[in-house]
């Protein structure tokens, strides 16, 4: 850490004063007093994550980090940090368009031609336009490079045609950034190119898949023939792979804050389930206040691990491998938290009544399968953990 | 928040690296070395050195540093705890003048709060006979060795509150027991005082509420144990993870096989986050504060964590981690009885959870 000078505390604690301000202000009606629940509809819940959003822009929140010639603040990730540990604090909703803030927007500002990054990146951030990337396919998930999604050229343009899955919000999105095959498959990642396709392209069908807690923010992309124009391709011809990698780097890497902020939301709804749980099972049992106390000690310890990584990042150093590191103790973090938030809720968690009027029937119950999602996605625990073996500890060579 | 260690703490992290000899290569063959010796401090000058200037640093960084030259001694697997010279010289700077010159007429000097550091349950109790001569009752179980030591300053209570005493071991009154503890390769003592004829002892006086300093020295004293057993995780983790490189089965290294790489990074991402929240606290507790449940949860989280590490790191040797000719249940046994000093993972634990209160206060409003 550069010694931080007293100058710069004081300006950070007048930023913080002044970003806890205006959360507190602008917070949904109500969302302070009550208790803190977004909408259980799938769609309502879009729409009002989305006007949060809006109203985050409005208020100038959104994009802090991001460099004023691509629309944001130009400010550092402490602010970033900072405001975020604000929202934080009273449980703020997320925003509707987080893939398109905090992967997709910095990886068009890494790979994007001048004119895609003044087309996109400004709606990124209003959030008139949703962003969601299609990576995976069915034969194509942690195997990445195995992608079949094909796009050939024809003209001016690319004819993209293939089969995605698990393209999280695809169906409120309006566009998405695709991985495809532009090489001999023999190639593996070195014949991929991504490009960028508006969703209201024809021969684009979206099916979202129920997921075992009964919602669907996953979504199959089938493409038939797509046209993009040759300027839609992001980063250079068959070197997709990298761009893909800058926006896990962001996915593994700045994301694991705003996780981390996440996992803190998380524990505090469980705190007020353990206060609120009947007798015997409530903060009163030793055993539940040390479970308790342990899980907030490691998710303060993995908010700092993220913040020793925001230090690699600003170093310029690779920070991949940390970023595994994070990726595997916030999914068990994520699920050890529904884990014992079912058994305070006890046997209300299977009926799906609950004590607790914050939270709606069966809650705990679907964030459970959802906190199952986290080993999966961006990356399976294994993966994870193959990474971190052959890059950090040189095993599997 | 933290984001990178400061420069002046890593040169001190760096000094200590050196003076205690460095490579985990050198480690691998000292391990056992080292347990059977009983090496003075000396043996250690430039450590020493460091540790008795480590309070002159500014606030922020000697706890910081405190931490790293800890969790050094727990990497370099040294033989003496770097806890007694630490916390005597932070006493030192506390002391009057008159108690001060007491301290320096000792020969050889350790640090205790009756053992498991939790202070409503110190087991010495002082007595003020109608001389004005101080008398100690009492057992404490286990106290870090220096080697050849020859007093302890301890903590011990009297009436309603508790009273800093140096106890001379040089008399009838007290009986030094060398039992052989669970850390075979570090030394370490119990006491008997007064059972059959008086302990004497000389009150200390600081400067300063005592039950503040009190708890500012358990605070260190988790900070550091907590590193120490971070360093021992990390070099156990090493060491496994060499192992498995060079151990070949089914025509291959074990490291190959992802049952074993999958352990091994698993112990990464656990000696990782204790690190992190270690550097973190270490960083920002304020020791004029009340700082005792945030050290408890540094203490509590590397009790949890780290002896784990430590016998799936044993697990990847096989039975030649049972081994005694290995020598690696001497690292098995350190971290055990480091997890139990300064209060153990559930004393940390409760003392942790009055933090969780305010926090649930906090999210209840």
């Amino acid at each position: 850490m550069a010694a931080i000078t007293h100058e710069e505390i004081e300006s950070e604690e007048a930023f913080r004063a002044s970003a806890r301000a205006w959360i507190r202000a602008n917070l949904p009606d109500g969302w302070l007093a009550g208790p803190r629940r977004e909408p259980r509809r799938l769609v309502d819940r879009f729409k009002f994550r989305h006007e949060w959003h809006r109203r985050l822009y409005r208020g100038g929140w959104m994009g802090l980090h991001w460099p004023k010639c691509c629309g944001g603040r130009g400010l550092s990730l402490v602010e970033q940090i900072l405001f975020n540990e604000e929202a934080a604090a009273v449980e703020a909703p997320p925003i509707a368009n987080w893939v398109g803030v905090e992967l997709v927007g910095p990886t068009l500002i890494r790979w994007g031609s001048e004119e895609q990054q003044q087309n996109y990146l400004p709606r990124i951030l209003s959030g008139d336009d949703i962003w969601c990337q299609a990576w995976s396919e069915p034969n194509a998930g942690s195997d990445l490079a195995n992608v079949e999604t094909t796009a050939v050229r024809e003209g001016g343009d690319f004819l993209i045609t293939g089969h995605k899955r698990w393209t999280s919000w695809a169906q409120f999105a309006s566009h998405c950034v695709v991985l495809t095959r532009t090489g001999s498959s023999s190639l593996r990642h070195k014949s991929l190119s991504c490009f960028i396709v508006p969703l209201s392209q024809p021969g684009i069908t979206v099916c979202p898949i129920a997921m075992a807690n009964r919602e669907a923010e996953e979504n199959d992309v089938y493409f038939s023939q797509v046209r993009v124009p040759a300027q839609n391709m992001l980063g250079p011809p068959h070197d997709g792979w990298r761009v893909v990698l800058t926006a896990m780097e962001h996915a593994r890497g700045t994301a694991t804050l705003f996780r981390a902020v996440e996992l803190q939301g998380m524990l505090k709804r469980l705190l007020r389930s353990a206060k609120t749980a009947r007798a015997g099972a409530g903060l009163a049992d030793c055993r539940i206040r040390h479970r308790l106390t342990l899980l907030q000690t490691e998710i303060e310890a993995l908010t700092c691990l993220a913040y020793r990584k925001l230090g690699e990042l600003k170093k310029g150093l690779n920070t991949t491998a940390t970023a595994s590191v994070e990726k595997l103790i916030w999914s068990r973090l994520s699920q050890e938290i529904t884990g014992l938030a079912l058994q305070l809720e006890g046997l209300n968690a299977l009926t799906g009544r609950s004590d607790n009027d914050e939270i709606w029937p069966g809650q705990w119950c679907d964030s459970l399968f959802r906190a199952k999602g986290t080993a999966i996605e961006g990356g399976t625990d294994e993966i994870q953990r193959n990474i971190i073996a052959r890059r950090v500890l040189d095993l599997m060579v | 928040m933290i984001l990178t260690l400061p420069e002046r703490a890593m040169e001190i992290q760096r000094a200590a690296r050196a003076s205690l000899g460095g490579t985990v290569e050198w480690q691998t063959q000292c391990i056992r070395r080292r347990a059977d010796g009983d090496a003075p401090l000396s043996a250690f000058p430039t450590l020493a050195a460091i540790i008795e200037n480590l309070w002159a640093e500014e606030a922020p960084i000697a706890l910081l540093a405190t931490a790293l030259v800890s969790e050094e001694a727990g990497y370099a697997f040294s033989p003496l705890s770097p806890r007694p010279p630490l916390l005597l010289a932070w006493l030192r700077q506390r002391l009057d003048s008159a108690s001060q010159a007491r301290l320096r007429s000792t020969h050889s000097c350790t640090v205790s709060t009756a053992g498991d550091g939790v202070a409503e349950n110190a087991s010495v109790r002082a007595v003020c006979d109608a001389n004005g001569r101080w008398r100690l009752e009492g057992e404490i179980g286990l106290i870090e060795d220096v080697g050849a030591t020859a007093a302890v300053l301890l903590e011990a209570r009297c009436d309603e509150t508790s009273g800093l005493f140096l106890l001379s071991l040089d008399q009838e009154g007290v009986q030094r027991t060398a039992a052989e503890p669970l850390d075979l390769a570090r030394p370490a003592f119990a006491l008997d005082m007064g059972k059959n004829s008086p302990a004497f002892a000389e009150p200390m006086e600081c400067s300063g509420a005592r039950p503040a300093i009190f708890a500012q020295l358990r605070t260190i004293a988790r900070i550091s144990v907590a590193a120490e057993m971070v360093g021992i995780a990390q070099l156990m983790m090493e060491l496994a993870i060499r192992y498995a490189r060079s151990r070949s089965q089914f025509g291959q290294n074990i490291g190959n096989f992802q049952a074993i790489a999958h352990r091994c990074a698993e112990m990464l991402c656990d000696v990782e986050l204790v690190r992190a929240l270690l550097y973190a606290r270490a960083s920002d507790i304020d020791l004029r504060a009340d700082g005792r449940a945030e050290s408890a949860k540094v203490k509590m989280l590397a009790g949890h964590y780290c002896p784990a590490i430590v016998d799936r790191a044993c697990h990847v040797f096989g039975a030649e981690g049972l081994t005694w000719h290995r020598g690696l249940h001497y690292a098995v046994r350190r971290i055990q009885a480091l997890g139990m000093l300064w209060g153990n993972t559930l004393e940390c634990g409760d003392e942790a959870a009055t933090l969780l209160d305010r926090k649930l206060a906090l999210a209840l409003a």
